[in-house]
C-alpha cells in the first residue's frame, strides 16, 4: 500500500518551474532516498507534501488524505524534519518535546513517558534537562528527529537531516534512521549524501530541474541501470593463475587483479555477465580449479555512479 | 479537563526566563514612579498646605500616571507582538508550528494572550503607585474603570496591530516599523482628521443628515478611537458630573457637527474606545490567522 502518492504534481514560482508533473509513490514501511542536485525540486515536493505549499496543479495525497482538501489530516499523519534546526531560547530538552507533544494533543498522561522514551531512542536521555541552545549541531538535529516523531506518525519526511553535521554525527544519525527503518517507519528522506542513502534506503528516486527520471526499489534501480554485476574473490595463492582461468571463463567480461591484504593473499575484480545459477557454477569452477577461494561477494553499486549514469542519460 | 493553549506558557515560560522581562517592568515602573514623584513633589509644593487640595492633587496624580501608562503600554505592546509570529519565521520554527496540529486561530490567540498576559502584569504592576492616589484622595471608583478600561483596549487594539503585520512581514525590523508606524499614523492621524473636518465645516451649511444618530455615531467612533481623546473626553465628561457608562450628544458638543436630529445617547467616550478596539482587534487577527497559513485557503 501507498503511503505517498502524487500524479502529475506541479509547481510553478512565475516562470519557474519548480515541479514539473511529478507522479511517484511511496509504499508503506519505506525507507525512500529522494535524490537530486541544488534546485531539483526535493525540498517544494517535500513542503507540498508537508501542507506548507499549495502545488499550482496535479495532486498529492498522504495517508490516503488530499494535502490540499484535508491539510489538517495530512498534517497528523506526517513528522517534518526541516532542514534547519528552529531555536527556541530558554527551553529545555524535554520541554521542547512537551511544546510539540502538546502541539500535537497528545494526551498529558501518554506525553511524560513518551518524552521520556524518545530522548532515550535519540541517544539523549542525558540531555533531558539541558537547553535546547546548548547542544550541539548533531544533538539538535537528534532532538529535532524526536519532535518530528512525538504524535506517532505515519510517515517522516525529512529533509537534508545530515546537513552541516561532522562525520561522528552523521554516522550516529543514519544509524539512528536504520533503527527507525528497521521498526517499520515510513520514512522520505532527501540528501546530498549519496553513500548514507545508499546503506539506509530501500527505494530512491532520482529528480532532477523537477522532473522525476527513475523511482523504485533500490536493487530494481541498480540492475536496471547496470545488467552485469561485478564480483570480489578475495583468494590465497597464485593470483595470476586464478585471473587467467576467470578471464576463460564465458559469462566473464572483464577481470583485474588487485594487490591483497597479504602477501600471499590476492582480491580478483570480476565484471560477471550471468545469472543466479551462473554464478554457482562459477563458484564451483573455482573451487574445481584449484583456486583458494577465501571469501566471494557481490560488490554493490555505489548509488552516486548510479546518479551520476540517470542523470547524464536525462535530456 | 482541556489544557493551556501550549504557545501561551511556552511563550511565557520562554520570556520570564530572561532578563529581558524583568529590565521592562523594572524600566516601566521607573519611568511611571519618577513622573508620579516629580509631579507630587511639584503640586505639594505649590498647595502650601492647603487642606482641600488633596483630592485635587490625588485626582490629577492618578490621570497622569494613566496617561504615562497608556504612552508606554501604547509603545510596548506592539513592540511585542510585532516580533512573535516573523520572529518564529525568523528562527526557522514556524515551519514547525504550521505542521502542527494548532490551528492558525490557536497559533495567533496563544501569541496574543502571551503579549497580553505580559501587558496585564505592567498594568498591574502600577496598582501600588496608584494606590498613592487613593490615600491622598479624589479618584473615584468610576476614573479606575475609565482608565484600567482605556489601558486594556489600547492593549488589546495595539497588540492585534503589532501581530498582524508580524504575520506578513519579512523580519522582525519591518514588522516593528509598520506596528509603531500604524500606531503613530492613529495617534496623529485622528487628531488630523478632526482638526481639518473642525476647519472646514466652520462657518458653513452642513448637510441635515449629519444630524442623524448613525452619523453622529460614526464621527463619535472615529474620534474615540484615539485611546487619549478618549480618556480626556471621559475625565472631562466624569469630573462635569456625567454618567459613567453613557453620554448625551446634545447640540454644541464636539460630537455634533449639526443639529443632532432629536436626542441622542451613546455609550460613554471610553466604551466607544473599547468598543472600536474590540472591532479592530476581532479583525486583525482573523486577517492575521489567514496569513499564518495560505496553503489552507481555496484559490
Amino acid at each position: 500500500m501507498a503511503i505517498v502518492t502524487t500524479h502529475e504534481l506541479t509547481q510553478q514560482f512565475g516562470a519557474t518551474t519548480a515541479l514539473d508533473r511529478l507522479s511517484l509513490e511511496i509504499p508503506a514501511g519505506a525507507v525512500y532516498g529522494f535524490i537530486g542536485p541544488n534546485g531539483a525540486g526535493k525540498t517544494t515536493t517535500m513542503r507540498i507534501l508537508t501542507t506548507l505549499l499549495r502545488p499550482t496543479g496535479g495532486e498529492a495525497h498522504v495517508a490516503g488524505y488530499e494535502v490540499t482538501r484535508d491539510p489538517a489530516a495530512v498534517r497528523a499523519a506526517v513528522g517534518f524534519m526541516p532542514d534547519s534546526f528552529g531555536v527556541y531560547e530558554g527551553l529545555r530538552a524535554w520541554e521542547y518535546l512537551d511544546f510539540f507533544g502538546r502541539s500535537f494533543r497528545v494526551a498529558a498522561k501518554r506525553r511524560v513517558a513518551l518524552v521520556d522514551e524518545l530522548l532515550e531512542l535519540v541517544g539523549l536521555a542525558h540531555k533531558r534537562d539541558a537547553p535546547v541552545m546548548s547542544l550541539s549541531r548533531g544533538m539538535q538535529q537528534r532532538l529535532s528527529l524526536a519532535r518530528a516523531m512525538i504524535h506517532d506518525p505515519q510517515l517522516l519526511i525529512l529533509d537534508e537531516p545530515a546537513s552541516g553535521l561532522d562525520p561522528r554525527a552523521r554516522i550516529e544519525l543514519r544509524e539512528l534512521l536504520k533503527e527507525l527503518g528497521a521498526m517499520g517507519k515510513t520514512i522520505m528522506i532527501s540528501s546530498h549524501i549519496l553513500t548514507e542513502l545508499a546503506e539506509m534506503c530501500s527505494h530512491i528516486a532520482i529528480i532532477e530541474r523537477g522532473r522525476l527520471l527513475v523511482a523504485g526499489p533500490v536493487e530494481r534501480i541498480m540492475r536496471s541501470v547496470q545488467a552485469h554485476r561485478v564480483l570480489d574473490i578475495r583468494i590465497v595463492g597464485d593470483g595470476a593463475a586464478a585471473l587467467a582461468w576467470l578471464r576463460a571463463q564465458p559469462a566473464v567480461r572483464a577481470a583485474e587483479l588487485m594487490p591483497g591484504d597479504a602477501p600471499d593473499r590476492d582480491t580478483l575484480t570480476a565484471d560477471f555477465d550471468g545469472d543466479d545459477q551462473a554464478q554457482v557454477a562459477l563458484v564451483r569452477g573455482l573451487v574445481a580449479a584449484g583456486i583458494g577461494v577465501l571469501s566471494i561477494s557481490e560488490a554493490r553499486n555505489n548509488l552516486e555512479e548510479i546518479f551520476m549514469r540517470i542523470t547524464e542519460a536525462a535530456p | 479537563m482541556s489544557e493551556i493553549n501550549p504557545l501561551v506558557e511556552r511563550e511565557l515560560r520562554s520570556r520570564m526566563r530572561g532578563p529581558r522581562a524583568y529590565i521592562t517592568i523594572t524600566g516601566f515602573l521607573g519611568v511611571i514612579s519618577l513622573v508620579a514623584l516629580l509631579l507630587y513633589l511639584s503640586t505639594a509644593g505649590q498647595s502650601g498646605g492647603d487642606a482641600n487640595a488633596g483630592p485635587e492633587i490625588g485626582r490629577l496624580l492618578f490621570w497622569v500616571i494613566t496617561i504615562v501608562g497608556l504612552v508606554l503600554v501604547a509603545l510596548i505592546t506592539p513592540v511585542f507582538t510585532a516580533g512573535s509570529i516573523v520572529g518564529e519565521r525568523e528562527r526557522q520554527t514556524l515551519d514547525l508550528l504550521i505542521t502542527s496540529l494548532l490551528s492558525s486561530r490557536q497559533i495567533v490567540l496563544g501569541k496574543l494572550v502571551a503579549a497580553l498576559a505580559f501587558i496585564a502584569v505592567l498594568i498591574l504592576s502600577i496598582a501600588p503607585i496608584i494606590s498613592v492616589s487613593f490615600m491622598i484622595g479624589g479618584v473615584t471608583p468610576g476614573d479606575v474603570i475609565v482608565a484600567f478600561g482605556c489601558l486594556a483596549a489600547t492593549g488589546l487594539f495595539y497588540a492585534a496591530i503589532g501581530l498582524f503585520w508580524s504575520s506578513i512581514a519579512r523580519t522582525s525590523i519591518a514588522a516593528t516599523t509598520l506596528a509603531l508606524g500604524t500606531i503613530v499614523m492613529i495617534l496623529l492621524g485622528v487628531p488630523f482628521v478632526v482638526v481639518i473636518v473642525g476647519i472646514t465645516v466652520s462657518g458653513r451649511e452642513l448637510p441635515e443628515w449629519l444630524g442623524h444618530p448613525a452619523a453622529i455615531t460614526v464621527w463619535a467612533l472615529i474620534i474615540d478611537s484615539h485611546p487619549f481623546v478618549a480618556l480626556a473626553l471621559s475625565l472631562e465628561h466624569l469630573a462635569a458630573g456625567g454618567d459613567l457608562w453613557l453620554q448625551p450628544v446634545s447640540s454644541g458638543s464636539p460630537l455634533a457637527l449639526v443639529e443632532p436630529d432629536g436626542p441622542v445617547t451613546l455609550p460613554s467616550p471610553w466604551l466607544m474606545n473599547l468598543l472600536v478596539s474590540l472591532g479592530g482587534a476581532a479583525l486583525l487577527l482573523r486577517a492575521s490567522a489567514r496569513a499564518l497559513r495560505p496553503t489552507d485557503r481555496r484559490p
